[in-house]
């Protein structure tokens, strides 16, 4: 008749502990990858390009919230006179919040008089 | 189970750096690509102090991002609430706006444009912000001058917007006048 030796306490605690350990770090490399991704995507996405939240972008970001929500043109209805009338209204409005913007990206802020540059 | 938990994470430390490595070697690429080695000879001389340059493409970013914000929110707004609805009132009452959905059409692919113009634009300028200008100014010239072109495409993008909603606002002026003009025709026939 066989007779097996008992286990000491120290290993069977550390037996106990292994699968807990495994569930640790799986759970913490799982994160780093789902981080990772989202990083990856937030990147790739553009959405970084339009990000305001950033610190130095304070005096930007209270600019970009004072754009009011815009309802906008109903989409079902009649065609009389009275949604031409509105829409007509509207779409100058918009139009015009448009134009106020409208160069933005002209050449002027990275012309070399401007960037303090000289050529010769 | 060891053996499951190993290969595991060896799959996942793959992962992670193929991750990684995508983008980072992206950068080098988009960095390496940038400048030709005769480009730099186009320009004998340049001087500039690059803290102040620097400071001032910094400022630029921060005014371009507001812009871009503004001027998406504002072109979205006048293409989903705006055209996309008047087009779908069109077509549920049965009408010929034909015209107008193609300006529509026309406005949403130029947007996508615009879009994806300011992606490069703003990656070239986020790259110019962060280069060394202190040691390679010519090459650093260089990359502003691309910059400077690509900041062209947006603005021209901007341009071909605005005249898209002009050329909307004008057939749909003459929409509502032929429309009108067949209300009253019917009203006359009825009397």
């Amino acid at each position: 008749m066989q007779t097996s030796e008992p286990e000491p306490v120290l290993v069977k605690k550390l037996h106990s502990k292994k699968p807990f350990v495994a569930l640790i770090t799986g759970a913490v490399l799982v994160s780093l990858i789902l981080v990772l991704m989202s990083m990856y995507l937030y990147n790739m996405s553009g959405a970084a390009q339009l990000d305001l939240s950033l610190p130095g972008l304070q005096e930007e970001r209270i600019r970009a919230q004072q754009a009011k929500r815009y309802d906008g043109f109903n989409a079902a209805g009649k065609l009389d006179q009275k949604a031409f009338d509105q829409f007509d209204e509207l779409y100058k409005k918009q139009q015009a919040d448009i134009q106020k913007d409208i160069n933005g990206f002209d050449s002027t802020p990275l012309e070399d008089g401007r960037l303090g540059i000289k050529v010769e | 189970m060891y053996r499951t938990l190993s290969t595991m994470a060896a799959l996942i430390v793959f992962i992670v750096a193929s991750l990684v490595a995508a983008p980072v070697s992206h950068a080098v690429s988009s960095e390496q690509g940038q400048l030709k080695p005769d480009d730099s000879s186009l320009y004998s001389l340049v001087t500039m102090d690059c803290l102040e340059v620097k400071f001032k493409l910094n400022d630029v970013h921060r005014r371009d991002k507001l812009a871009r914000v503004t001027l998406g929110q504002g072109y979205d707004n006048a293409s989903t609430n705006l055209m996309g609805r008047l087009n779908s009132r069109i077509v549920e009452n049965k009408l010929d706006g034909g015209g107008l959905i193609k300006i529509a059409a026309d406005f949403e692919k130029s947007l996508q444009k615009f879009r994806s113009d300011y992606t490069k634009y703003d990656e070239a300028l986020v790259t110019l912000i962060k280069a060394d200008c202190q040691s390679q100014m010519q090459t650093y010239y260089v990359n502003l001058q691309t910059t400077k072109e690509l900041r062209a495409t947006v603005y021209g993008d901007v341009k071909a917007l605005d005249d898209l909603m002009t050329q909307y606002h004008e057939a749909y002026k003459d929409f509502r006048k032929t429309i009108s003009v067949e209300e009253e025709k019917r009203a006359n026939d009825a009397n």
